[in-house]
């Protein structure tokens, strides 16, 4: 090693250091007790089994013996190595067990199953810790069927909490969709060996995120995940980024290229191993309209598509997908993206039907607009998105970036669009209510100005393209008034009825401010909130309803 | 020490907030809140609607007074929140028996 090390040599080296330390803890305790020099090993698993030791990671150890090694010895084993780490403030996680233990722990436990994946042996019985090794991996390749859908499911739920790191304010480096654990998973499906992963794009992105969390582990001098927006310069100083946001930028950049291709995983297991369709067979591909198609799950252009013909070829794989809870194949998407046909301007009313109802479509949004933005089909139908795209919230209370809140925000709308008169003004609004941020000046004022533009273009009429600016410029109105003003006091609701015109309109801001605190974050909807939000549009609604008499 | 304790309609904090500052207190604690006095939830613009009882949002301030001071605290509260319309709220004062600043250790009026 020559110059100074780098991040990864580091780590390796950490690894390294604490291998000899464990490894003379070992030879010290085999002296001392007289202990056989077979039939025990010291593992290191996880990260610290790939040598991948951030500055303040736990080592994650294994004390591991045949069955039969005596009770006694095992226990003064695991005594002398233990108390010296413990009494060092060394974080250790770390499980003392039997091969037969072992395997049983990783059947169980797929959190075992996937750490053992890595195990490395540090001291001891280097046949007994690849037998081991050698076992759980033919193990994990024989159960792989039962055991993937349940990665599967773990998976899934645990990106429904801890969300998307280029997308989340407070990113969890290891937890989120797109995060470290992610790769993980990836790396025990190609364990697997029924998916495939494209291993170098896996590393280098792997590389990348362990960069920062090294980082982060060096501002905070604590065993963290969590990017809190305090440490971010900081960080990013140690990188040698300009600022904040460009970390944030790369930490976008890498999640959501690591975050896709797990997602992409997921789905081939989810295809793979889906229940053996019963009855008649049916063709692979399932035509769902002109151009598009559904194939294992996943929505595709047919061979006669053509997107250079096709300006609304987008919109309706768009909308094929997000209704059917699909996604979009990368091929589809960049080939769009590529090759798309400008659309006419005005759009034709297909194209705001199609639009409206890929906006309308729940959960299935996220990631077949995600699929369209990556590839630059979102920036030729909404060239203003990229005022918002990976912009920081300014308000801890945000839990996600700016254009990740507004697709939240049609999603938390999606149910709620039956109810109303035009859904498909409030889809638009949901879309754009925050497109002015990013600049000086009030963003509600900015924002209904762009989507006047923005409505106009898709082909709305005039009344139309009101309301829809209307309904930005007034997304914050009910929340504001329902929280500051006097809610008894006649004038207040009549001010109101003023700034939203009608009954229909009030409906749809109601269900607007709704979904946008929905979309923010749990605090910003509070049962306390509602009921204040709830009595003004009641009595906004009255004082409407007195002027129609 | 005493704690006064305000519970208040919510579009009134922003005034009673700024009264209370302009007195000189520097710290309170704000919660939302939900409840009912004697009205049971009624308001004055429900005329002709039958209701059930229904917890009215308020807004919950507690604030930590030397116990020569809490007098003119609930005074200025009183004059910022009323509005003279059923549901203005209540203020009550209770003793306290000591008050720990965490980050010092100070104790009672050091502690305020």
């Amino acid at each position: 090693m020559t110059g100074t090390p780098t991040r990864s040599e580091l780590r390796r080296a950490r690894a390294a250091s604490a291998d000899a330390r464990l490894r003379a803890l070992w030879d010290q305790a085999h002296r001392d007790l007289d202990l056989p020099a077979v039939g025990a090993a010291l593992v290191a698993v996880g990260g610290y089994g790939r040598s991948e030791l951030s500055p303040c990671s736990d080592l994650d150890l294994v004390l591991l013996v045949r069955d039969g090694y005596a009770d006694r010895a095992l226990a003064a084993l695991a005594e002398a190595l233990w108390y010296p780490l413990w009494d060092d403030h060394v974080r250790i996680d770390h499980a003392v067990r039997t091969e037969s233990e072992l395997r049983t722990a990783a059947g169980d436990d797929l959190r075992v199953a996937l750490g053992a994946l890595d195990l490395r042996t540090v001291a001891g019985d280097n046949a007994l810790s690849l037998g081991a090794r050698s076992t759980l991996l033919t193990d994990w390749r024989r159960t792989a069927k039962r055991r993937l859908p349940e990665l599967v499911d773990v998976t899934r739920e645990r990106w429904s909490l801890a969300g998307d790191l280029s997308h989340v304010a407070t990113p969890d480096l290891k937890q989120a969709r797109g995060g470290l654990r992610d790769v993980s998973v990836l790396r025990a499906m190609l364990a697997s060996w029924l998916v495939d992963v494209p291993t170098a794009e896996l590393d280098r992105l792997s590389q990348e995120l362990l960069e920062i969390r090294d980082a982060l582990h060096e501002t905070t001098g604590r065993h963290t995940d969590r990017l809190v927006a305090d440490f971010a310069e900081d960080v990013a100083a140690r990188l040698g980024l300009a600022e904040a946001d460009a970390l944030r930028s790369s930490l976008m950049v890498t999640g959501r290229a690591i975050g896709h291709l797990t997602a992409v995983a997921l789905r081939n297991v989810d295809w793979m191993l889906r229940p053996a369709r019963v009855g008649p067979r049916r063709p692979l591909l399932d035509v769902l309209a002109s151009g598009v198609a559904a194939y294992r799950g996943e929505v595709v252009l047919t061979e006669g598509a053509d997107p250079a013909r096709d300006p609304l070829l987008a919109l309706r794989a768009g909308e094929a997908a997000a209704t059917r809870d699909l996604v979009l194949t990368d091929t589809a998407a960049a080939r769009l993206g590529r090759d798309l046909a400008p659309m006419p301007v005005p759009w034709p009313g297909e194209a705001r039907g199609l639009f409206g109802r890929m906006l309308g479509s729940g959960p299935a949004l996220v990631d077949v607009w995600e699929s369209l933005d990556q590839y630059g089909v979102i920036d030729s139908l909404l060239p203003e998105w990229k005022r918002v795209r990976h912009l920081a919230p300014q308000s801890p209370v945000h839990r996600f970036t700016v254009d990740r809140h507004l697709v939240q925000t049609c999603v938390e709308a999606a149910p709620r669009l039956s109810q109303l008169d035009r859904p498909d003004l409030l889809a638009v609004a949901a879309l754009v209510h925050d497109i002015g941020k990013g600049d000086e000046g009030d963003h509600s004022e900015i924002g209904e100005l762009i989507a006047s533009d923005v409505a106009g273009r898709m082909g709305f009429g005039h009344a139309d393209v009101a309301i829809i600016a209307r309904l930005v410029r007034h997304h914050l109105l009910l929340v504001q008034v329902a929280v500051t003003s006097d809610l008894d006091d006649p004038r207040t609701a009549a001010a109101v009825a003023g700034a939203v015109h009608d009954v229909s309109t009030l409906d749809l801001l109601a269900v607007l401010t709704e979904a946008d605190a929905l979309a923010t974050g749990p605090q910003a909807w509070s049962p306390w909130r509602k009921q204040l939000v709830d009595m003004l549009v009641e009595r906004t609604r009255r004082q409407l309803h007195l002027h129609l008499v | 020490m005493k704690l006064v304790t305000a519970v208040i309609k919510p579009h009134k904090l922003e005034d009673v907030r700024a009264a209370l500052e302009s007195f000189g207190v520097t710290g309170m604690t704000v919660t939302e809140a939900s409840g009912y006095g004697r009205q049971k939830g009624h308001t004055e613009v429900d005329r002709g609607a039958e209701y059930d009882i229904s917890l009215i949002p308020k807004v919950r301030l507690e604030v930590l007074v030397e116990d020569d001071e809490s007098e003119d605290i609930v005074g200025v509260i009183i004059k910022s929140a009323q509005t003279g319309r059923i549901g203005d709220g209540k203020v009550w004062v209770s003793g306290v028996e000591t008050v720990v600043r965490v980050r010092t250790g100070d104790r009672d009026s050091d502690a305020v």
